[in-house]
């Protein structure tokens, strides 16, 4: 594999889990503009322990996502307090607060950046990203996922049959947050180096908008929306300066031809139809 | 009155208030098993306000609820629908973003045992060859009268003892109002209780075994049909004062 491939290649599957991140939290209906601060999180949390304390890069990325998690759950009880735009600031501020915080610890660089020694080659990071998508595809057959669907489009009606609808929000949230962490893990352990600038605003709303972009409403909305975004600007790529013009145009008409993203659960469940006869016939499919 | 059998649902002066706006001035009612209660009354008469305080959606300022002998919360849905009551909303509340089929599962997510789930959703669609037919079609494409078949199906799957809805009949043709009451009849034939909270009096009657009447959040009139339509109680509830006389 040439080196080009592989680099585009890990930023594709990197960019895919931070796709199930965002996606996540907007599946219970929350737009979490601070990813970029728990994606950072993740990525100093297992840098640290695997400089200083020796662990293993794979123990580290999953300890990441687990610290994230916590923090997740913590920041939710005041964040998810707040509701629509509001929870998007919450967010966007907690994120900023993240990335000044990772300014100002000299123990991990500041702004100098911090190194990180072991290395984590394509092959683990295709194996976690692949696990991400498998999670969230298994939970959302489940009776979970449905609760979470219930929770996103009607609070009053989910609490009427007693779906804890705080649980599920704080949990989307969370479990968001811990494939964010995963993912800073990664980054680091293959690029060897991390600085503060990673993880600006900039990052969380250009994550946002590729999910939107592939649709929220499947497991396959994100995993669309990454391959396109981090694909089509490398097609365009021969087209010199009028690639991010074009890739613009193509944003835009996206969001006029295709509002609710490229793939809708309707589709997917018309397609379904016409393999299986079925909805449960064609769940066996796949 | 049925004085010898025991309630499943009790309320005792049950007060409801937004803010300085009393919607509920102390109202107690009672069902007993596999009887049809309606309550009724005009627009503002705090009958919905009545339904979402039993159920837990808003909290009472006073007084209790008591469903099968004990005293349920204010605020935890949760223990009304595992307790075995349930509660059809106002205007349906079909989530359209899901499947029919969905739509019925969810009925049941708060129900521990799973395992004749399945044949529960079979015995749904028996009842309702509508929805039968569009078990994977998005529930968006009910027509009305489907939607409000779903919503009562949605909440049989967390298999009630006390089955309570908020003015079913809003919104549907005649014909359709006739299919419902009948519907309700049936279910409470084999042994459902009903609270019913509705503005189509005739209809309502029809069905109810007793009826109380609400006037400005206070019970004014309860009693069978018979002597709620002798006492013309009813018309002086929508009528005001000056109509009884």
């Amino acid at each position: 594999m040439s080196g080009y491939l592989e680099g585009v290649l890990v930023i594709l599957l990197l960019n895919v889990i931070f796709a199930y991140a965002v996606y996540w939290p907007l599946a219970a209906g929350q737009l979490n503009l601070g990813v970029a601060g728990f994606v950072g999180v993740g990525a100093y949390v297992s840098a640290y322990a695997s400089n200083e304390y020796g662990v293993s890069p794979w123990l580290a990325c999953i300890g990441a996502g687990m610290v994230t998690f916590v923090l997740a759950l913590i920041i939710a009880v005041p964040v998810l307090r707040t509701r629509g735009i509001y929870l998007a600031l919450a967010t966007f501020a907690f994120g900023q607060v993240l990335q000044s915080l990772f300014l100002n610890l000299e123990v991990v660089g500041g702004a100098a950046g911090y190194p990180v020694l072991a290395y984590l080659g394509i092959g683990g990071i295709a194996v976690f990203a692949f696990a991400v998508f498998l999670v969230t595809a298994f939970l959302e057959r489940t009776r979970f996922g449905l609760n979470m669907v219930a929770v996103h489009d009607d609070e009053a009606v989910s609490d009427l049959f007693g779906i804890n609808v705080r649980r599920y929000q704080a949990l989307a949230f969370a479990i968001g947050a811990a494939f964010a962490g995963l993912g800073g893990g990664l980054y680091g352990h293959h690029f060897s180096y991390i600085e503060p600038q990673n993880y600006s605003i900039l990052f969380s709303i250009s994550v946002v908008l590729f999910v939107l972009l592939g649709g929220t409403q499947t497991v396959f909305g994100p995993l669309l929306g990454a391959f396109f975004f981090t694909l089509l600007p490398e097609v365009l790529r021969g087209s010199e300066e009028w690639r991010y013009a074009i890739f613009a145009v193509l944003i835009i008409a996206t969001m006029i031809l295709r509002p609710q993203g490229l793939v809708t659960a309707g589709e997917l469940r018309a397609v379904r139809r016409l393999f299986g006869g079925g909805a449960l016939a064609g769940r066996s499919h796949g | 009155m049925r004085g010898k059998v025991k309630a499943l649902l009790e309320t005792q002066d049950l007060e409801v208030a937004y803010g300085r706006i009393e919607a509920v001035k102390g109202v107690s009612i009672s069902v007993t098993e596999g009887e049809v209660v309606a309550v009724l009354g005009a627009n503002g008469a705090g009958k919905s306000s009545l339904l979402k305080s039993i159920y837990g959606l808003v909290a009472p300022r006073g007084g209790e609820v008591r469903f099968a002998g004990r005293k349920l919360p204010p605020r935890a849905t949760h223990t009304r629908i595992a307790g075995g009551l349930a509660l059809v909303p106002e205007g349906r509340r079909i989530l359209v973003s899901l499947t029919v089929d969905e739509n019925l599962r969810l009925g049941a997510c708060n129900r521990g045992d799973t395992a004749d789930l399945d044949d529960d959703l079979e015995a749904i669609y028996a009842r309702f060859s509508n929805l039968d037919q569009r078990r994977a079609m998005s529930a968006s494409t009910l027509s009305g009268g489907e939607q409000q078949m779903l919503a009562i199906g949605r909440a049989l799957m967390a298999r009630p003892t006390l089955l309570m809805l908020d003015e079913p009949s809003l919104g549907l043709s005649p014909k359709l109002v006739g299919e419902l009451f009948e519907l309700l009849r049936q279910l409470n034939d084999e042994g459902l209780g009903i609270l019913l909270v509705e503005q189509n009096t005739r209809k309502a009657l029809q069905i109810a075994h007793r009826a109380y009447v609400l006037e400005l959040g206070r019970c004014v009139a309860e009693g069978t049909p018979t002597q709620l339509h002798e006492g013309g109680k009813i018309e002086e509830a929508y009528l005001g004062q000056d109509g009884a006389g």
